[in-house]
């Protein structure tokens, strides 16, 4: 049972922090800030998520699952509202969209 | 585990390098951000939690903070974007830096290793379980009395200076107005836990007075006018009043028998008002220095931009 | 040797602020390297005592402290840097 504990969070952390290599691939790569803006924050808030899950899985406190979760929701909200700033002050100083 | 220490402190190494080199103010602020949380990271790594969360709330969020304040002042007064005078080039600095820790480091460790004080023996006649609180606030209170007395000295020295300047001309929108409703609770509650959880792990009132700072500033950047904005009667006895029971606990024990010195059975209770009101002056003069000046009236138009 | 590491780091870190301080002209860079050298200041003060014996609560007092103070001291020069410049002088 703890063999497969023990692979079921190592998939989660793995993912996750897939993910978050992902988003910083599209921070890097992709060719305008809205774009940029959306790869890193849908794919940080997903990577956050799974290893904040694995991270649940492998300490088993349900306080400390519960405070995992707390984190969780405040990094998304955190998160959102910072790329709908970032966006909306791009938007202003009149950054046009990246057209193919 | 030594591959990841050696890793974290490479990468520190070079994002302090990073922040150092350029010209542009910007990326100095947002680089100096990521090192406040990589050196963060390395506080927990050495096993010193209270630091971790003091660093990441403190040394990189508030600080990041009034950094960028001040990069929003300077921006609208300077008229070119052009920025930040000449940036010398940064490797010669960087081998002298590494001659030197070389150096200090062959010094440091050919000293002998002294003596730890006994906190752990004495952990008991504190009153509280935690080591690094019984350090501060009871076999150290003189310290962290000063401490609390220098943030004051700064909330009266960035009044003394101007007042606040002129808010930012974009409103703040919804989204930031729901932002706040979900939040400012959250850190609330936390700032308590963490001010109560001080007495017997990781935490106490700098923590606790970091978390209030940051709903306080917030509140600061979405509602026009601020709390810090306009004269109002809470401002200055919130300021002062952690400065203010610190001080009378230690006239109170120095009347009674030795200064600072907690009177046996109740000590926990004086640390915890102590902590409390020292977390509230805290918050309130990080939002001050944040703020960046002394409340304004409404009716005054001039905030003291030019000459007088 | 995870201590050792770090007390490098945090020598270097303090040499490297100190004479960025002095050779950078501008005060909001000047600030930040300031926080940086203090920052290193700290690191080597934690990670001197070697580590075997678990974390000395004195040093993380002193550290905290200075933590806070290091705050303090960047808010003033912040504001008095942002007022210069408000009033016209170089900044």
């Amino acid at each position: 049972m703890t063999e497969l504990l023990d692979a079921a969070v190592l998939l989660l952390a793995v993912t996750g922090a897939i993910f978050f290599l992902g988003g910083s691939l599209g921070l890097l790569r992709f060719p305008d800030v809205y774009t940029r803006l959306h790869a890193l924050t849908k794919a940080d808030n997903v990577g956050l998520g799974l290893l904040a899950l694995g991270a649940a899985l492998h300490l088993g406190d349900p306080w400390l699952i519960g405070r995992l979760a707390l984190l969780w929701i405040l990094v998304m909200a955190a998160g959102t509202v910072s790329c709908h700033l970032l966006a909306r002050e791009a938007h202003r100083e009149g950054r046009t969209s990246w057209r193919r | 585990m030594v591959v990841l220490d050696a890793l974290l402190a490479l990468v520190l190494a070079g994002v302090a390098v990073a922040t150092l080199n350029g010209l542009r103010r910007f990326r100095a602020v947002v680089l100096f951000v990521v090192f406040g949380l990589l050196l963060a990271l390395i506080w927990a790594r050495l096993g010193a939690v209270d630091l971790a969360l003091a660093e990441a709330a403190i040394g990189a969020g508030v600080t990041g903070a009034l950094l960028m304040a001040a990069l929003d002042r300077l921006r609208r007064t300077e008229s070119s974007r052009a920025v930040a005078g000449s940036a010398p080039s940064l490797w010669p600095v960087v081998l002298v830096a590494l001659a030197a820790a070389t150096v200090g480091m062959v010094a440091v460790l050919s000293l002998e290793p002294a003596g730890r004080p006994p906190v752990a023996f004495h952990l008991g006649a504190s009153g509280v379980d935690h080591p690094v609180t019984a350090v501060l606030l009871a076999f150290r209170a003189w310290d962290t009395l000063l401490e609390v007395a220098v943030l004051v000295a700064a909330g009266v020295a960035v009044r003394a200076v101007g007042v606040v300047p002129s808010p930012p001309s974009t409103e703040a929108g919804p989204l930031q107005a729901g932002l706040l409703r979900l939040v400012v609770p959250v850190l609330v509650v936390l700032a308590v836990y963490l001010l109560w959880r001080g007495s017997h792990a990781p935490g106490g009132a700098f923590q606790a007075g970091a978390l209030l700072a940051a709903a306080g500033v917030l509140v600061q950047l979405t509602r026009v006018p601020g709390p810090m904005d306009r004269p109002a009667l809470w401002q200055r006895p919130a300021e002062t009043i952690g400065l203010a029971v610190f001080t009378a606990a230690a006239l109170i024990t120095a009347a009674l028998d030795v200064p600072l010195a907690w009177p046996e059975g109740w000590s926990k209770l004086w640390i915890l008002t102590i902590e409390a009101g020292a977390a509230i002056s805290i918050a309130v003069l990080l939002m001050r220095l944040f703020a960046g000046g002394a409340p304004v009236a409404a009716a005054t138009s001039d905030p003291g931009k030019g000459r007088s | 040797m995870t201590a050792a590491i770090f007390l490098f780091l945090g020598l270097f870190l303090a040499v490297l602020g100190g004479l960025t301080t002095f050779l950078r002209s501008d005060g909001l860079h000047r600030i930040i390297s300031l926080n940086i050298a203090g920052s290193g200041v700290f690191l080597a003060l934690m990670a001197a005592p070697g580590g075997e014996e678990g974390v000395d609560p004195v040093a993380q007092a002193l550290v905290l402290t200075g933590i806070v103070v290091a705050v303090a001291i960047s808010g003033v020069a912040l504001v008095l840097l942002a007022r210069l410049a408000e009033l016209g002088g170089r900044s």
